[in-house]
């Protein structure tokens, strides 16, 4: 009698909640790699981002001061050569380079050169940014010299003080709030030489900024104040780069940005991210717990619906705490790409870019997935069967034509945005779908057909109760190729402007960060794998159990 | 009843497949539709139930032409197997059985009693199968699911497309039997398609034979036997038609029913008596309680031996004897290879009652077969 118990204690201990456990490991990586991550923020030098604001110290002389009329002057290095004519040029002139700029840059009333300067003169209400970037090709090409750099200056009477702040939000991925210097110290140069022999970071920023005269360094704010007569568009930009160059992740530069489309921003699903490695690993725990209380409680039942339907549930809340976790893809990134001044996209989190991929991908699928079992459906019909060599045809070369070019001949025909990708997404998906349904109908033995007829089915018993269900493992395969594909496909959708982590990867292009490039490849793959995954439980679940009996 | 009126069916290529066929189906009786491959048995049995469409002439159904109700209301009402089976894959073997019970809007507690019943009627254990899937079983199996299948909602009326041909001979043999069985208590009108005469032999009640879309002799098997309409059939029957004929026909409706008897005490002056009697050349040795055949003593041996039991040849029925419900083939193979003329028959326990000589079996099949005598004699294995 004992002996019996012990057995069948023994027996019951035997069985282990194998996924369950394995959730309970990685909840317990997640704590540790979270725990890693947080203390690795808070060291100090690591300022994190940094938002730029202008701001007058001066209220008499603000940055976009009025500037009725004025003078540029370019210094051009290496002289121009003998053949250019020196001189004071009007808009009558047939002096070539004289000629160019008065072609080019509107407004000029004068143009002066000389070997080493040329002089602009303008009367106009316009910045003088403007003029600076509308003359420097013109000069290049006037000089007829690669080697050509062009220097430039804005008289101006005032002298002007800057201030660069930084974000005073929390940091986004946690409390951290980043800091140039420790909290309660400050430092202060009011000269240039000053500067020159001060801490590191004042030396870094005097070294690169000629125009440099004075400095304030606090916990989160730089005051600048700069020569009379300096470019400050030029003193901005030089110590947006000084400051990314000290603070190697700094990103200072959100503007330079390409494919970030305003419209984008407003699709994002409601999703909250989840921020921190906390989360993460309670959600971990918390899936190890469902799995445990799976295992007890459906170890009896015939659990084909419920207990996949948790996997898929606890997958996917796992994939998407990682997703959401932002100091994980920036510790990641960094350990590959480790001298990156950029790792993390400054205009939205890993998550978001999902969200609005996962709503291309869906929102396709949506359109692909009846239209596609529709049409198949009906070009398998009797009535409709002379289409059907056709149409496999059709499908079959229809998958040869490159995604790139359904979105290329998309965007001059309904434009850029969200629908154009959608439409290419659903050209290419539905290839597949309709492939599969047509594959798993025409495999459904005939006979097995005829005898329903003999029997007094009618075609819709025999298409809803025989036909489908037979061909629905056939059919889901193609379901999930097709979402896969358009996983992949969409992340073309950014060069129309759709969103999605197509952006990241373009930026990443677009401006050589390797970071970015990853940040959109590694969550796309990531999830292709996952919708994968989710469509294979599914697909479990659909397939009548008789037919899951192999011959 | 069935009744084929000058049925034509054309299909769309111009091709006559059947080619005004008249053919009338008795009530209760297997009727066997046989011919080379081609020549339009599918098709024929298919226009009963609408599958195909009929061309020309009409097919009447008790008397009621087959296009007067919705085709599928129709087919609900004839059973249908097919060789294939076609059973459906992704639902249970009672599913499948209750699918027409189902489409006719049975109650579920009729429709399990009635799923039971048949499984029980086409030989699987209920318990067992009910709940497996049609992979689960062997081809024989599922043959029988497809008959149970097609008997589901107690259609008067089957169809059955070469049911057995695609299982192994021996499994065929069984489920014919079986099938025979089932048939003897169900009593339906069955349309059976077959290419194999073996098979029709042994199933019809009356056999259609059909050439290329033409009905060429509709009899019983051993009317087609003995009297082939033309040399086409009786190709198609076989130059050992003889034979098969002798395997319609039970020994004990041809053997003498009065054997010479002694039985194991008898003296020989008795046996010697018996001789005389019988005018036979040997007499039969059984056991006086039982009737057992014991062995035989033949005249000659009674001469020089004083004692019965010393004369007689002392065998086990089974190597001596043809059980009476075996055929008049199975008896002439036994006589052939024991080099018998007269062998004796044998119940089932061995008892003695009755003999058969190969100058009866030759008389029969050399016999006018239409004559009272034969046909008395002769009756369908069953
Ligand atoms: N749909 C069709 N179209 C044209 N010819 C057909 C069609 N179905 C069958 N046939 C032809 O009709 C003839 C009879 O076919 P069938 O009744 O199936 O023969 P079987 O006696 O072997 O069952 C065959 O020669 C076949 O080729
Ligand atoms: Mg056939």
């Amino acid at each position: 009698m004992s002996v019996d118990k012990v057995k069948r204690s023994e027996q019951k201990t035997l069985q282990i909640p194998w996924a369950a456990v394995v959730w309970l490991i990685i909840s317990a990586f997640v704590f540790v790699i979270g725990g890693y991550v947080v203390t690795l923020r808070d060291v100090e030098r690591f300022p994190g981002d940094f938002e730029l604001s202008t701001e007058p110290t001066d209220s008499e002389n603000t940055v976009k001061a009025d500037i009725v009329a004025g003078t540029f002057e370019y210094n051009v290095v290496p002289e121009l050569s003998n053949s250019v004519e020196t001189g004071t040029f009007d808009e009558t002139t047939d002096n070539p380079v004289a000629a160019n700029l008065f072609e080019n840059i509107p407004d000029i009333t004068q143009v002066t050169i000389e070997p080493q300067t040329i002089t602009i003169t303008y009367d106009n209400d316009v910045e003088p940014d403007m003029y600076i970037r509308r003359a420097q090709r013109p000069v290049i090409n006037a000089v007829l010299n690669d080697g050509a750099t062009i220097t430039s200056r804005v008289a101006s009477d005032a002298e002007k003080t800057l201030v660069f702040m930084t974000s005073d939000d929390e940091w986004r991925y946690g409390s951290y709030v980043p800091a140039l210097i420790p909290e309660g110290q400050q430092e202060v140069y009011e000269t240039r030489e000053a500067g020159e022999n001060g801490s590191e970071m004042a030396q870094f920023i005097f070294e690169r900024i000629n125009s440099l005269q004075a400095l304030t360094i606090n916990r989160d704010s730089l005051i600048v104040t700069y020569r009379e007569g300096a470019v400050e568009n030029q003193v901005i930009s030089r110590l947006q780069e000084a400051l990314n160059e000290f603070h190697p992740r700094a990103s200072l530069q959100p503007d330079l940005w390409v494919f970030t489309i305003a419209a984008s921003s407003e699709r994002i699903m409601d999703i909250i991210p989840i921020n921190t490695g906390i989360p993460l690993f309670l959600y971990t725990l918390v899936l190890a717990g469902i799995e445990f209380a799976a295992f007890f409680s459906l170890r009896n039942s015939d659990d084909k619906l419920i207990r996949p339907l948790l996997r898929v549930v606890a997958v996917f809340l796992f994939f998407w705490s990682i997703y959401g976790h932002e100091p994980l893809w920036d510790f990641t990134l960094g350990l590959i790409f480790p001298s990156s001044t950029q790792l993390v996209h400054p205009n939205a989190t890993v998550i978001e870019f999902t969200a609005q991929h996962l709503e291309l991908v869906f929102v396709s699928s949506l359109i692909t997935i009846p239209a596609g079992l529709l049409f198949g459906i009906i070009v398998t019909r009797d009535e409709f069967r002379e289409l059907l060599p056709l149409v496999n045809n059709l499908v079959n070369s229809g998958q040869t034509v490159p995604t790139i070019a359904i979105v290329a001949f998309m965007a001059p025909i309904i434009g850029f945005g969200f629908w154009p990708a959608i439409i290419a997404l659903v050209a290419y998906g539905l290839l597949p779908v309709v492939r599969n349904t047509i594959a798993g109908l025409e495999a459904v033995d005939p006979f097995i057909i005829d005898s329903a007829r003999g029997m007094g089915l009618t075609p819709s018993q025999i298409l809803f109760q025989i036909e489908l269900p037979i061909a629905s493992s056939v059919i889901m395969a193609g379901i999930r190729t097709s979402m896969i594909i358009n996983v992949g496909t969409a992340t073309l959708g950014a060069f129309v402007g759709s969103g999605g982590l197509g952006t990241p990867i373009a930026s990443g292009l677009a401006m050589t960060v390797d970071s970015f490039i990853l940040l959109g490849a590694i969550p796309a793959a990531l999830l292709a794998i996952l919708i994968d995954y989710v469509l294979g439980r599914i697909e479990f679940v659909l397939t009548p159990r008789g037919l899951q009996i192999e011959n | 009843m069935i009744e084929f009126k000058n049925v034509v069916k054309q299909y769309p290529n111009g091709f006559r497949a059947v080619d005004n066929l008249n053919l009338l189906v008795h009530e209760g009786e297997i009727c066997v539709l046989i011919g080379p491959s081609g020549c339009g048995k599918t098709t024929s049995m298919r226009m009963i139930n609408r599958l195909i469409d009929i061309s020309s002439g009409e097919i009447l159904i008790n008397g009621q032409p087959n296009t007067e109700l919705p085709a599928e209301e129709l087919r609900r009402q004839i059973g249908y197997a097919i060789q294939q089976i076609g059973l459906l894959p992704h639902m249970t073997i009672s599913d499948n059985i209750a699918i027409v019970p189902r489409l006719l809007k049975w109650d579920e507690d009729r429709i399990r009693t009635r799923v039971d019943e048949l499984l029980d009627l086409v030989g699987l254990d209920p318990d067992i199968s009910r709940d497996k899937f049609p992979r689960q079983l062997s081809g024989g199996q599922q043959q029988r699911v497809g008959v149970a299948r097609a008997l589901g909602a107690d259609p008067p009326i089957m169809l059955m497309d070469e049911p057995f041909g695609a299982v192994d001979p021996i499994t065929r043999e069984v489920l014919q039997a079986e099938f025979l069985q089932i048939q003897e208590r169900v009593g339906k009108t069955i349309i059976f398609v077959t290419h194999d005469i073996d098979e029709a032999i042994k199933m019809g009640d009356r056999i259609a034979i059909m050439r290329d879309g033409h009905l060429v002799q509709y009899d019983t098997p051993d009317t087609i036997l003995a009297h082939p309409n033309n040399r086409f059939v009786r190709d198609f029957v076989g130059t050992d038609r003889t034979l098969k004929r002798l395997g319609l026909i039970r020994i004990k409706n041809l053997m003498d029913a009065s054997p010479p008897t002694c039985t194991l005490d008898s003296t020989v002056e008795e046996a010697k008596q018996c001789f005389v009697d019988y005018g036979a050349k040997s007499v039969f040795i059984v056991d006086k309680d039982d009737g057992t055949l014991k062995g035989w003593v033949d005249k000659e041996e009674l001469k020089t031996n004083t004692s019965l039991l010393d004369a007689m040849y002392e065998a086990h029925w089974v190597d001596i004897a043809v059980r009476q419900d075996a055929t008049a083939r199975e008896a002439l193979s036994a006589m052939v290879a024991r080099g018998f003329r007269v062998t004796p028959v044998v119940d089932r326990h061995g008892k003695l009652v009755g003999t058969i000589t190969l100058k009866a079996l030759q008389d029969l099949v050399s016999y006018d077969p239409t004559s009272t005598a034969t046909t008395e004699a002769v009756s369908n294995v069953g």
